[in-house]
């Protein structure tokens, strides 16, 4: 039998993209009415809006006209969101602008160049109300408020406690403790926002095509904020998406702002959202604040963690949110085996730009903490930090691993991939080049970080932000599912219809191998269609594209559809040929008896006569060949009343070791290697798998050393273009090596895990430790990122290490 | 943002005091300013057009002169509001007498600027501000000659 | 705001059309010559995703007027492949993966066939240098640096091929 899974096939995506034939949401076309919008936004962080004067801007040629927050209001209720917290969030600002770039007024007009004439003479009055923008001023007594009906900047604030971890803290020999701030940064898709909306007045529908890529839970949090039944939103995803890595989920407020604006003023709506409109007004990943501590014994093994985490979700706490918080919930304690664990996890609200999910959505937040604290466990207690990862990291021999908080690790061999991480980077062998650099007075560090990636989110892991009490009163959300649609048509032709929204992970290409390998026919000859219609395609709350979900759930859908038509032209051809099912084999298209192989029946006669001649078909079979499954991996139930949730389903390891160099001159960090050992049991397509990490890698890098929103004290937004907000380029990227080893899931088919958020996860701690690792003779602590020259200068000149 | 600085005036410190609070004066001397009007006693509504990297624009604006003493202390207030953003600058300017014909203007300046301005052009917004405080004190300068030579 | 009338050529064939002297010459060629595979990602020419060849010069389309184009000769990623036949270039963008989303690869396509014709044996950091000016969020550059000292390699072979 041939496979071409595990293959690295180059992808059939790319015929397209290589040429300028991709369809993306620009580029398709529009019925001939469809105007065009621009948004008027707020330059405040926080004012009421005392007036919109908008009769200039109707004055322009060419407007179509022009909507405000109270226009919206009437076909509007507020998002729904999984917290208990009263906030109401809009689309558009009300009554009050709480970030700057809030949407205020939009315009429409024939082309965007009017529409933008007309925005400028929108005119808004102000009245200035205090910003906050500092976390942890935000809970505190005096702060200002953003939402007065809900009377505190916290969205959400729950306390969990798992094992005994009063116990353990008696028992150590040390508490080792610090506190860490993770910056707020993006991932910037080279292709922004696009929409193009509709509604018909005659059956009150809603036709919205965008780049977004789900969770599609959020198609219901839409339908309840345009007061319509769900089956009258009708969502259409292009095939081709430039790019997400999250942040296209954040679409859907805009979504639902483009659709009222069409039933408003008439006409179809497109709206192309521009760069700095990307930048300030978006999505982003959280900014966090973490006080962390570690009961340790003079050995270096961790008895128990305690937790305090504030993670900052903006001006508006919006769906999927806070999530952010509560993904890695399972894997708080990483790779390392510390059964008692106490988590105070706040959520709060500042006047910044409200967030979502990103690529490696609250990993990058929880591992700078834990990574952190392994190395400052290990300077403390004048161990190797590579000694103290050792003394805690998970055993094979404890697979499948159950965490403090309820996840269960499915399998991994953490001590293998860690040393090869360490012999492929000669760990040993930098050592003692770093002794000899610093006798020379170079400054040179080698960072280590080991972390569990998780994917394939358990739906039910978004209740962990409601109390049990609080559970137990409402309906429950559980499981991690995904559909797929596999078809033969009369000439025997295979159509997949995927849920999965791709934006570049090469999910056609994959698809195409997977149906290749169960119905024996060549990958050229599988149509993968990409493109998700909620009123047509199979999908459910967890579809589309987000924690690296295909590998494990996406393409388990596609296995077992592809089996159902298997079975489906197995019986056909058991009956044509009168032979027992189990007798038959498919090989080069061809089903052929074992027992007989001049007995054969070739796939596409099989599936043609279901088509053509259904009376021939067995007893009780259904013409046609269309075959429909829903997946959803077991081990997603709901949170328990101990708060135990197994919030993903599949959980990979990577282990970095990063080396570097510092210009005590500059502050420039220079890195030297980056090594990654990644464990994503099995690979479905080496290429596109490597591709993937690299990606994520570097988006990583961008996060350790040049990426962040910046906001000045007063809440006003300074990094409003690629000049300001830095992405890292190709002369930036280091020398990096990839390793693989395979520790198949037991959870999947195929025995695959998700992959791809890893590095984005491990890289920003990664590079601290080694930084950190490298000014340990200084005295210097890192606790905060990015690194940027000027940060890492300013410290070296505070112990005078510089010589200005 | 802010910053201080200090220059000699070419005339007597009441002469000095006359001219800078002229709502004439200042019409001509801000930068990029059209349209001044009196709205109340030491308050005025202007349209300033100001450029700041790529982003040019016109802010409707007040300036206000407050905590007057005098002739030596005074408070100028200008508040813009625009497509492009928005400004609030508050500059403290002190005038010591010299000489007869020469009086010393000691100024201090914090400005906050918001909106696409600030989102775009931040790292210019410092070298701006000195730009169109030289420029202001550049043509008071020869508004001040002018005026001399026509007494 | 009065039109102009734009005459130029786009992968041979002449386009006659009118826009407004502001339209930028990226808007011009999507919208109103229909050619959507150049793409428009950041507008204030830093991303790079927007450029195209005028006059055999690669140039940032979104920091020109279509107005300035008039009479030019302008080829998009549409004319890089004859025939349906991908170019060498774009054949080791494929096999060396160095394209996921696909959206910043017009750009560079066209950057790196006018630089690959202008310098046709450069060097690692030569060829990053002139990636510098375009931002990838996905691929991290790893293909797309693989693809395009690939193409170098098999030039230096055809030549010698050729040579001998």
């Amino acid at each position: 039998m041939n496979t071409v899974i595990g293959n690295p096939l180059p992808r059939v995506e790319d015929a397209r993209l290589l040429t300028g034939q991709g369809k993306y949401i620009d580029d398709l076309g529009t019925p001939g009415n469809t105007a065009q919008a621009a948004i008027v936004r707020s330059s405040y962080p926080h004012a009421y809006i005392q007036s919109i004067d908008i009769t200039e801007a109707l004055s322009v040629p060419g407007v179509k006209g022009v909507i405000t927050g109270k226009d919206v209001q009437t076909y509007l209720n507020p998002f729904s969101v999984g917290v208990s917290t009263p906030v109401k969030y809009y689309p558009i600002a009300i009554d009050k602008v709480r970030y700057v770039g809030e949407p205020v007024a939009v315009v429409i007009a024939k082309n965007r160049y009017i529409a933008e004439d007309a925005a400028e003479l929108v005119k808004v009055k102000y009245e200035t109300l205090e910003p906050i923008v500092d976390i942890e001023k935000s809970i505190e007594e005096d702060a200002p408020i953003l939402h007065e009906n809900v009377g505190s900047n916290i969205a959400n604030h729950r306390n969990f406690h798992y094992g005994n971890v009063d116990q353990a803290f008696n028992d150590a020999d040390r508490i080792i403790k610090h506190k860490f701030n993770f910056p707020k940064y993006t991932a910037t898709p080279i292709e922004t926002y696009g929409i193009i909306a509709q509604y018909e007045s005659s059956s009150d529908q809603y036709t919205i095509q965008a780049n977004f890529h789900g969770p599609f839970i959020i198609q219901s949090v839409m339908a309840g904020a345009l007061k319509i039944p769900s089956n009258r939103l009708r969502i259409i995803v292009p095939k081709d998406i430039g790019g997400s890595y999250g942040i296209k989920a954040g679409t859907f407020p805009y979504m639902v702002l483009c659709a009222v604006a069409s039933r408003i003023i008439g006409c179809p709506v497109k709206w192309i959202e521009d760069r700095q409109e990307h930048l300030s007004a978006s999505s982003s990943g959280t900014d966090r604040v973490t006080y962390i501590e570690a009961a340790v014994k003079e050995d270096g093994k961790v008895l128990g963690l305690k937790m305090k985490m504030i993670d900052n979700v903006g001006a508006y706490i919006r769906a999927p949110e806070p999530a952010c918080l509560y993904r890695t919930h399972a894997n708080s304690t990483g790779a390392y085996d510390i059964p008692n664990l106490m988590i105070d996890g706040y959520v709060v609200m500042t006047n910044k730009l409200p967030t979502g999910l990103i690529r490696g959505y609250g990993g990058q937040e929880l591992y700078f903490p834990l990574e952190r604290i392994m190395q400052m466990i290990a300077f403390d207690l004048g161990l190797d930090p590579a000694e103290v990862i050792q003394k805690n990291l998970i055993k094979a021999e404890q697979f499948p691993y159950h965490t403090a908080s309820g996840g269960i690790y499915d399998s991994g061999d953490y001590e293998k991939a860690f040393h090869l991480a360490l012999d492929t980077g000669k760990y040993q062998e930098f050592r003692q080049k770093q002794e000899e650099a610093r006798r020379k007075g170079k400054i040179f560090g080698v960072g280590l970080a080991c972390i569990v990636e998780p994917s394939g989110s358990n739906m039910g892991y978004i209740t962990i932000a409601l109390t049990p009490e609080e559970r137990a009163a409402s309906l429950p959300k559980s499981g991690a599912s995904e559909a797929a649609t596999i078809s033969m048509d009369p000439m025997g032709s295979v159509n997949v219809r995927i849920s999965t929204t791709p934006s570049g992970q090469g999910h056609e290409t994959v698809a195409a191998q997977i149906v290749s390998d169960v119905l024996q026919i060549p990958t050229e000859q599988i149509n993968v269609v990409a493109e998700l219609d909620t009123s047509t395609s199979a999908w459910s709350i967890a579809s589309g594209s987000y924690s690296s979900r295909f590998a494990s759930l996406g393409s388990s859908a596609v296995y077992y559809a592809a089996h159902k038509v298997r079975e489906k032209i197995l019986k056909i051809a058991a009956h044509h040929l009168q032979v027992a099912e189990d007798d038959l084999t498919i090989e080069n298209a061809s089903i052929y008896s074992k027992a007989d192989p001049s007995k054969k029946y070739s796939v596409k006669r099989a599936a043609g006569s279901a088509h053509w001649n259904p009376m021939s078909l067995p007893e009780g079979m259904e013409p046609g060949i269309y075959e429909t499954y829903f997946y959803t991996a077991k081990k997603a139930e709901a949170p328990d009343e101990n708060d135990l949730i197994n919030s993903s389903v599949t959980y990979g390891f990577v282990a970095d070791l990063v080396t570097v160099e510092i210009d005590p001159e500059t502050g420039e960090v220079n890195i030297l290697d980056y090594i990654t050992i990644h464990d994503a049991g099995k690979l479905l397509n080496p290429l596109i798998v490597d591709g993937q990490i690299f990606g994520g890698l570097v988006h990583g890098l961008g996060g350790a050393l040049y990426e962040e929103l910046a906001y000045d004290e007063k809440g006003q937004f300074l990094t409003g273009s690629f000049m300001d907000y830095l992405v890292p380029t190709a002369p930036e990227i280091p020398n990096i090596t990839i390793k693989h080893i395979e520790s198949p899931s037991p959870v999947t088919p195929l025995g695959a895990k998700g992959l791809g958020e890893g590095n984005t996860m491990s890289a920003p701690v990664a590079i601290a430790n080694a930084v950190s690792d490298a000014l340990k003779p200084y005295q210097i602590t890192i606790d905060s990122l990015p690194l940027s020259p000027n940060k890492i200068w300013n410290l070296l000149s505070e112990q005078k290490v510089t010589n200005s | 943002m802010n910053g201080k600085g200090s220059l000699t005036l070419e005339a007597g410190i009441e002469k000095a005091w006359d001219v800078l609070l002229d709502p004439n004066v200042l019409e001509k001397c801000i930068m990029g300013c059209k349209k001044m009007e009196q709205e109340s006693e030491n308050k005025y509504n202007a349209d300033l057009s100001i450029g700041i990297a790529a982003v040019k624009g016109k802010y409707e604006s007040t300036i206000e002169i407050a905590d007057i003493e005098k002739p030596s202390h005074y408070k100028l207030i200008v508040k813009g509001e625009g497509g492009p953003g928005n400004v609030e600058a508050a500059g403290i300017i002190d005038l010591t007498p010299i000489d007869e014909n020469t009086t010393e203007l000691a100024y201090t300046y914090e400005a906050d600027v918001g909106g696409k301005v600030a989102m775009i052009g931040q790292r210019m917004l410092g070298g701006v501000a000195k730009l169109i405080i030289q420029d202001f004190f550049k043509k008071l300068g020869k508004e001040l000659k002018r005026i001399e030579s026509n007494a | 705001m009065g039109v102009h009338q734009i005459r130029l050529t786009i992968n041979g064939k002449t386009f006659v059309e009118e826009a407004e002297p502001r339209m930028l010459l990226s808007d011009f060629i999507r919208e109103n010559c229909g050619l959507t595979g150049t793409h428009v990602g950041c507008e204030h020419g830093v991303c790079g995703a927007c450029t195209v060849i005028v006059n055999g010069s690669a140039v940032r389309s979104c920091l020109m007027f279509a107005v300035q184009a008039d009479g030019e000769e302008i080829q998009t990623v549409e004319g890089l492949s004859q025939n349906g036949e991908l170019t060498p270039l774009q054949q080791n963008f494929k096999e060396c993966h160095g394209l996921q989303c696909g959206f910043c690869t017009p750009g560079i396509l066209m950057s790196t066939s006018d630089y690959l014709a202008k310098n046709p044996e450069p060097s690692k950091k030569e060829i990053k240098e002139m990636l510098s000016g375009h931002l990838c969020r996905c691929t991290g550059y790893d293909g797309i640096l693989k693809a395009i000292q690939k193409t170098v390699e098999d030039n230096k072979e055809t030549i010698l091929i050729e040579g001998s």
